[in-house]
């Protein structure tokens, strides 16, 4: 098995006791400002961790909230990004969250994602079959998702590919590789769950079934860039996969802002205006994990008569969704007050549209704003190219 | 920790007016959170005389509460301890006898703004850089902030003496805040000047023994224009003070001076783990101003540095040095855990505390660093830290005797503890002078009779922490200390 993360109590002990109570870590944990409560900081989770592992045996006999604190997490990274003694905070909650899914300390929202996954290895109750029923509109489906010889494989993910709200991003996508010549290779029902609400759980040993398939599903295809629509999944492969392969692997993992940023530069994406004042939203895994910025802003700045403005927090001081981490499917209630200081800064910066590189955020902003009624309209980049390029 | 018995805590709980019982809690995991702060004495040492687990904690959204809270609190003669952010190391902010942890987090309102007469009105549990963002929208700035402006709020910086980088030039916070609401124990709500009865002064440094600060109004600066570091090595501390002396000497002061010594014997300590990596012993001089400002202050040092024949470290790690202001606790990476003590030392003693500083490492075979920046013509924050590990108990214990002679070392070249909560109440009367004591008793006696606010500190230590047996007890871990260093049973 190449499944070698370090989770032992050592590991975890000389991490935890590596921590300086300082609380750096508090003022940019979403889930402490929305609850308030000192228990739910980064530094607490720390401190009470541990006591826990100054116990014997480690971690025996858990207060039940100290499983709910730590599954409250939305994955942001802004505890690791700003911890002066360079904890790695993202690796412990990992760690402590393998030993609470070991115990049987799980969210059940989170126990019957993990049997749907198992099952149907997508999160939702749905065939795994129906993965690219998003794009029977196009023309051609489906011959035309799997071309002969492709340049590159894409990577969908559960949320894009299932949820009726956002499975217009793909199929924007598709769109624009058609009109620029792209044969890209969507994987379809050979896409399984990429893993993330297992890792992040820490159940390495059941994502390690699911990346297996995907691994080889693309290395068949011989292609040497996998696109990726979902952050998270690119996450997942970017950290856990080179595990699972045993060593890098043989292609590239590129976001398809990347991508479309590169033709961007190459001419290859003829552009109708836009004259709107536009913002761009920097998700957690784009950004603070996979360090990705300046793409989707490469593709905005070269659509013409685009105002582009940018919100109060950007690039990695970008306040999380609310989202991310699963916190969505665990608590969505604090998912969706997490979310409000973004609303709140979307609505003041007098913007017409928001774009997204992310499909959670996309749907979060868009029910959001729609709640408070706002005239913002919320779209994912691919969808803003598809509705701007013209015919090649 | 100990604590008071459950069902004492649910009849405590059920006795708030109801309007505070929404913003109470009285789970037993969320008062854990409160029984301890940056410091690591927790646990064994103060779990038999302390009783540092609160009742309830209570997270106010307003005044009202503050004063609801504090009127049901003299009824019933429960305690009160304000907290801010936790940042502080004595215990300053840590339940010593149970009672009520009053979490002032949520009362960070910012605003209203005066921009033509510079100032700001702040919740007390604001953050101090969220602060200095939203000032920088309005091109404002504070004035002085602190080194732990990413976690402490304003209040918890008040109330523990708030000094911090630009106090060189502007002084302490104390001289920013123009009024004061603080709500008094029995709920009066007081609004206070410099010149009203009780006077902002009182409270300052006060250490939230005196009444609960709720809102304060602020004195703000015109943002800088302009900025520029530069930073110098030494080959000893006594060139690195007579510089630093002669960069204060005159009317000009620039923004920030920081020195930092991390030597043993002589050779610098490479495991400090700032990442502009520096000498041994190297002084920064930060300056902020308008361009004219700071080209002045620039061509003044740099005739410094000719007359004084001085090696001037390249510009990107001055700059570094600047930006990593928030993060000198870097340290503890190389720990597992960290001890220390700080300090307002007087200027021209700096070389002789850090040489005192250099034959103890040397004496009990422990690496330690010293820094601090310059808070006025006559004193510096000093800071002395040395690695431990908390883990391995009576190792620990031992090195605690260390951080006592840290502090005895300070005081012989006439420093002042900084901050007194729990831990520091043996060293009271070399941070206050007899009158300054009595003055303090007097307005505790005048404003909190029954003893609600924060007891159990400064002045009313416990009997563990009385002077004598507190000295006593240090003189015993230091001898144990030695004898199991030279059987080779301690490791540095
Ligand atoms: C890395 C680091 C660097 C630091 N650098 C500096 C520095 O440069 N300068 C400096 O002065 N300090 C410094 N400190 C110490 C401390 O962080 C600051 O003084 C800080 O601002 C305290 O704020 P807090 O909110 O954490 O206060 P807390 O620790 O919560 O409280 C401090 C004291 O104030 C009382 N208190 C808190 N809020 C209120 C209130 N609203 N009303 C009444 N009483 C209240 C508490 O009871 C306690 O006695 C540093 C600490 C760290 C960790
Ligand atoms: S920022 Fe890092 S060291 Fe500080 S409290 Fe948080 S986890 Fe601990
Ligand atoms: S990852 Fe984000 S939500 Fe989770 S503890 Fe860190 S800051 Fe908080």
């Amino acid at each position: 098995m190449g499944v070698e993360k370090d989770f032992s109590f050592g590991k975890l002990h000389s991490e935890a006791f590596s921590c300086i109570q300082c609380g750096y870590c508090r003022r940019v944990c979403p889930v402490y400002r929305a609850l308030g409560w000192e228990s739910t900081s980064p530094r607490n989770k720390v401190y009470q961790l541990q006591n826990l592992l100054s116990t014997y045996p480690p971690l025996a006999n858990l207060p039940e909230e100290f499983s709910q604190r730590f599954w409250q997490c939305t994955n942001c990274r802004r505890c690791t990004q700003v911890c002066p003694t360079h904890l790695d905070l993202m690796n412990l909650w990992q760690g402590v969250k393998h030993h609470l899914g070991k115990k049987g300390y799980e969210p059940a929202s989170l126990r019957s994602t993990r049997e749907r996954v198992k099952r149907n290895k997508n999160i939702f109750s749905l065939a795994n079959e129906n993965r690219s029923f998003w794009a029977m509109p196009l023309q051609g489906y489906p011959k035309v998702l799997k071309p002969e010889n492709p340049d590159i494989a894409v990577f969908v993910g559960c949320v894009a590919s299932f949820y009726p709200l956002v499975s217009g991003i793909p199929l924007a996508l598709a769109n624009v590789f058609l009109k620029a010549g792209v044969k890209a290779y969507f994987l379809g029902a050979d896409e399984h769950c990429c893993g993330n609400p297992l890792t992040t759980a820490g159940d390495l040993a059941t994502a390690e079934i699911l990346a297996e398939n995907n691994i080889s599903k693309v290395r068949e295809l011989g292609v040497d860039k996998l696109v990726f629509i979902c952050p998270s999944c690119q996450s997942t492969w970017l950290e856990e996969y080179p595990r699972y392969n045993k060593g890098q692997l043989p292609f590239r993992l590129l976001h398809y802002t990347e991508y479309l940023a590169d033709l961007v530069d190459q001419g290859g994406l003829d552009l109708k205006p836009y004259p709107r004042r536009v913002s761009y939203h920097d998700s957690c895994d784009l950004g603070r994990h996979l360090g990705i910025y300046e793409a989707p802003r490469r593709i905005l700045r070269a659509i013409p008569e685009l105002e582009f403005v940018e919100l109060a927090n950007h690039h990695q001081d970008s306040l999380c969704c609310g989202a991310g981490g699963n916190l969505y499917m665990v608590d969505q209630k604090l998912a969706n007050k997490i979310s409000q200081p973004r609303l709140d800064q979307i609505e003041e910066s007098g913007i017409d549209t928001l774009v997204t590189a992310c499909a959670e955020c996309r749907q979060v902003f868009t029910l959001g704003l729609q709640d408070r009624k706002s005239p913002v309209r919320v779209l994912d980049i691919a969808e803003l190219v598809a509705e701007l390029i013209r015919e090649g | 920790m100990s604590g008071t018995a459950g069902d004492t805590v649910s009849e405590l709980m059920a006795s708030l007016p109801p309007e505070l019982k929404k913003v109470a809690t009285d789970s037993h995991y969320e008062r854990l959170a409160y029984t301890h702060d940056m410091s690591s004495l927790d646990g064994f040492l103060t779990s038999d005389w302390l009783k540092t687990l609160p009742d309830l904690v209570v997270l106010p959204r307003n005044v009202q509460q503050v004063a609801a809270l504090l009127k049901w609190a003299a009824e019933h003669r429960v305690p009160v301890t304000p907290r801010g952010a936790g940042s502080t190391s004595l215990f300053q902010s840590v339940p010593a006898k149970g009672g009520v942890l009053l979490d002032l987090n949520c009362l960070n309102t910012i605003g209203p703004w005066n921009l033509e007469r510079p100032s700001v009105q702040v919740g007390a549990g604001t953050i101090i850089y969220e602060l200095q963002e939203e000032a920088k929208k309005r091109g404002l700035s504070l004035a002085t902030f602190p080194s732990s402006a990413p976690v402490g709020t304003i209040g918890g910086w008040f109330n523990n003496g708030g000094r911090g980088y630009g106090s060189l030039q502007h002084g302490s916070l104390l001289n920013q805040v123009e009024r004061l609401e603080v709500v008094l124990a029995g709920g009066e709500i007081v609004q206070c000047t410099h010149q009203s009865d009780p006077p902002i002064q009182w409270f300052f440094g006060s250490e939230g023994t005196l009444g609960v600060v709720t809102s304060l109004e602020l004195k703000l600066e015109p943002k800088p224009t302009s900025e520029a570091h530069m930073a110098f090595g030494f080959s000893n501390i006594g060139e690195l003070q007579r510089f630093l002396l002669k960069t204060i000497d005159g009317p000009f002061l620039p923004y920030n001076l920081t020195f930092v010594s991390a030597t043993l014997g002589g050779q610098p300590i490479r495991r400090i783990n700032w990442d502009a990596i520096l000498p041994g012993t190297f002084l920064a001089v930060d300056f902020f101003g308008d361009a004219d400002q700071v080209e002045q202050g620039v061509q003044r040092v740099r005739w410094l540095k000719l007359e004084h024949e001085l090696h001037q470290l390249p510009k990107w790690q001055a700059e570094k040095f600047w930006a990593d202001r928030f993060y000198n606790f870097r340290l503890q990476r190389t720990g597992p855990s960290l001890l220390g003590a700080e300090t307002l030392m007087p200027l021209n003693k700096i070389s002789s505390y850090v040489e005192g500083i250099g034959a103890l490492a040397t004496g009990s075979q422990k690496p330690m660093i010293t820094f601090g920046y310059v808070t006025s013509r006559q004193e510096a924050y000093v800071t002395t830290m040395f690695w431990t590990d908390e883990a391995r108990t009576v190792q620990y214990l031992l090195d605690l005797s260390l951080v006592n002679s840290i502090y005895r070392t300070a005081f012989k070249f006439g420093a002042k503890p900084l901050g007194i909560g729990l831990w520091n109440t043996p060293y009271l009367k070399y941070a206050y002078s007899a009158s300054e004591r009595r003055k303090i008793r007097e307005r505790k006696e005048r404003l909190d009779p029954s003893g609600i606010i924060n007891p159990g500190k400064a002045h009313n230590p416990p009997v563990v922490l009385k002077p004598r047996l507190f000295g006593a007890s240090m003189t015993a871990l230091r001898i144990f200390r030695k004898i199991l260093q030279r059987l080779g049973r301690v490791e540095s």
